[in-house]
């Protein structure tokens, strides 16, 4: 702390001229400290002063000094309460004053007493104001000290409250996270709880703004009632609610007074199955359960529990076939070629081809056959999209296969399938055959043939198939198909109708779901459905 | 040569039986009787006869499975899918509705 270099005026007989000087004298002091005693301020142009001049004056030797050594009387001299200096053992409104800036700036934790005495814990507020502010920490308050305690403190910002772990985020598009559309998600909200024997509560959906992964946003939010079921597994709810329709299912499901009648294992079977948010077979179950959900509420206890249970059993309650979009990571690879191959045995015709390499990122090599020139009328899928289709296959699938065929013509049984079933159209897709070969049909009747999504599909079934007949054989009264029969009996559910057919379609359907659901939600809510085949494929297939 | 041999001059051993698991029927065909491309499958470089075709899947959609001796699987093919619905179905899921603000009405 500066030492603190007083100048007092004793005496009218000193004049201004030794007062300024002295005031000259003290000026660097001055500089160091912002204590003062000085508790007004003159008026400019007293007697022939200046203003500065005076100011100094009052800041040295006090106001009352400065007007009597000025000689006039305060009748000539307007004084203006500017700054009382506050130090320990100081009371009186001022301190009170002092105490509430400190408060307001937050100097001390917890808040002080504002009862207007300059006490240890003021005493210390002010320390740590002032070396927060970069002033000297002497403990006294005057004129600087005040100065940084009268700048305003910038309203603090509200920081909104975090997501709740009951709540849900409606939207939080800027588009529709507005009040007036609360009511439309109202309405919606209050749709999907009704239709499973619901109440809903339009009190629990508010528009407001919250903390969402560390930042700020305007959001629709629903508190989630644990009356209407689990709360969803996901926060961000689309607009299709189809999350909120997952748990309201599962909530209106085990409000049946034939809930209670439902074996326990079928329990969890049923709200597994249910309750999935996102994928094709719990969908396609809520969908069969949402249409006979009404007449279940009036069944007896015995039926509800029967109706529910057949959610389990019955054929066409599930999706036709799989149809999960491939969501798997592709390998990467170079396609390379092509080579020209002259009359190539494609099947059912002999013609010119064009053989290309397809050379994958981890070490896996396969060829890919088209004709030189299309066959005129057939439309085939081209060798990029062939190549496109295997980049999707795990490594397990690729190893099983050796050869893409984009064969030439249609294929040369289906004239006998088309007698056989009497379908004159019947037209083959695809052949995956235990030599390695994936064989995939050009289409004569129509350009439009089966989108990305189905051909890497089925090119992922039809490869489970060769792969599961290399690995584990053909008899399936044996070995590791013995395990999956045991999988399938302890699961219950099956993916798709199409699994239902026979546990050779079970493996490659469930592999299907297996490698497209990889890397989405879907995955871990099939491994709940159907966890015994998840394990399996876990040890056997790897992805 | 007849299609009871394979073209590469095997003899098929004559009966193929077919396992329809959709319509839960058996019935069986002579190899002399159905096309070369059904009775036989090539396996790197050899002639398979096939023994048994077992028919799964749909009504709709079919999967026919080749097995040869000793019940090894040789192939396997799946019919076309039946036509998708129009519209076709969105890959993604959209919203089912968009919602549309509801202006308060003015007051008198």
């Amino acid at each position: 702390m500066p030492i603190r270099k007083r100048t007092r005026i004793r005496g009218e007989r000193e004049t201004v001229q030794q007062a300024l000087q002295v005031v000259e004298h003290d000026e660097e002091a001055d500089q160091e400290s912002d204590s003062h005693d000085a508790q007004s301020e003159m008026t400019p142009q007293v007697a022939g002063l200046s203003r500065n001049t005076i100011l100094h004056l009052q800041h040295s030797m006090g106001n009352r000094a400065v007007a009597r050594m000025l000689g006039s009387s305060t009748t000539s001299t307007t004084v203006i309460q500017r700054y009382k200096t506050a130090l320990l053992g100081s009371n009186g409104e001022h301190v009170l004053d002092l105490q509430q800036k400190l408060n307001k700036h937050k100097a001390s934790d917890p808040p002080l007493k504002e009862d207007s005495i300059f006490g240890p814990k003021t005493l210390a507020a002010v320390h740590a104001f002032q070396k927060s502010k970069g002033l000297t920490s002497d403990g006294i308050v005057g004129e600087k000290t005040w100065a940084a305690l009268n700048i305003e403190v910038p309203a603090p910002v509200v920081d909104p409250p975090a997501l709740a772990s009951d709540e849900l985020v409606l939207t939080t598009d800027p588009n529709f996270a507005k009040s007036e559309f609360v009511d439309w998600f109202k309405g919606e909200v209050k749709q999907h709880l009704e239709k499973w024997g619901l109440a809903p509560d339009p009190s629990l959906i508010e528009f407001k703004k919250v903390k969402i992964s560390g930042v700020a946003k305007d959001a629709v939010i629903l508190k989630w009632k644990p009356a209407w079921g689990p709360r969803p597994v996901a926060t961000n709810i689309s607009f299709s609610m189809e999350a909120i329709d997952a748990k309201a299912a599962v909530g209106g499901m085990q409000a049946l007074p034939g809930w209670a009648k439902v074996p326990g294992g079928d329990k969890t079977i049923l709200t597994n199955v249910v309750g999935g948010e996102t994928n094709d077979l719990s969908v396609a179950t809520r969908n069969n359960l949402r249409g006979k959900f009404a007449s279940i509420l009036t069944m007896s206890e015995d039926d509800q529990a029967k109706a529910l249970k057949a959610l389990i059993a019955d054929k066409g309650v599930g999706p036709g076939v799989v149809a999960e979009q491939v969501n798997t990571a592709k390998i990467e690879y170079e396609l390379e070629g092509p080579v020209a191959k002259k009359d190539y045995a494609f099947r059912g015709i002999t013609a010119d081809a064009e053989e290309w390499t397809q050379k994958f990122k981890d070490g896996v090599q396969l060829v890919i056959v088209a004709p030189k020139a299309p066959t005129v009328g057939h439309h085939n899928h081209t060798v990029q999209q062939a190549a496109d289709s295997a980049s999707y296959l795990p490594k397990s699938a690729r190893s099983v296969i050796n050869t893409i065929l984009l064969n030439a013509v249609t294929n040369p049984d289906d004239p006998h399938w088309a007698v056989e079933y009497n379908t004159p159209d019947f037209h083959s897709y695809m052949t995956a055959g235990a030599a390695g070969v994936v064989t995939i049909y050009p289409d004569k009747s129509t350009k439009d043939l089966p989108d990305d999504n189905y051909r890497h599909g089925t090119m992922i079934h039809e490869t489970g198939h060769t792969w599961s007949y290399k690995k584990w054989g053909t008899k399936k009264d044996e070995g590791k198909w013995l395990d999956w029969k045991s999988a399938m009996d302890s699961d219950k559910v099956f993916v798709s109708d199409y699994a239902r057919a026979s546990i050779a379609e079970d493996v490659a359907e469930t592999i299907q779901v297996y490698v497209s659901a990889q890397n989405t939600e879907k995955f871990e809510e099939y491994r709940k459905i159907v966890p015994k085949r998840f394990d399996i494929l876990d040890k056997e297939y790897k992805p | 040569m007849n299609e009871a041999t394979s073209p590469a001059g095997d003899k098929h051993p004559g009966e193929i039986l077919y396992d329809d698991q959709v319509d839960g029927r058996q019935w069986t065909r002579q190899a002399t009787e159905v096309p070369q491309t059904i009775a036989w499958v090539e396996m790197d470089g050899t002639w398979e006869a096939v023994i048994r075709i077992e028919i799964t899947g749909t009504p709709g959609q079919r999967r026919i499975s080749k097995f040869g001796k000793d019940g090894a699987f040789l192939e396997s093919t799946v019919q076309s899918p039946p036509p998708p619905a129009h519209p076709q179905p969105h890959a993604t899921p959209a919203p089912t509705k968009t919602p549309v603000p509801r202006p308060t009405p003015p007051k008198d």
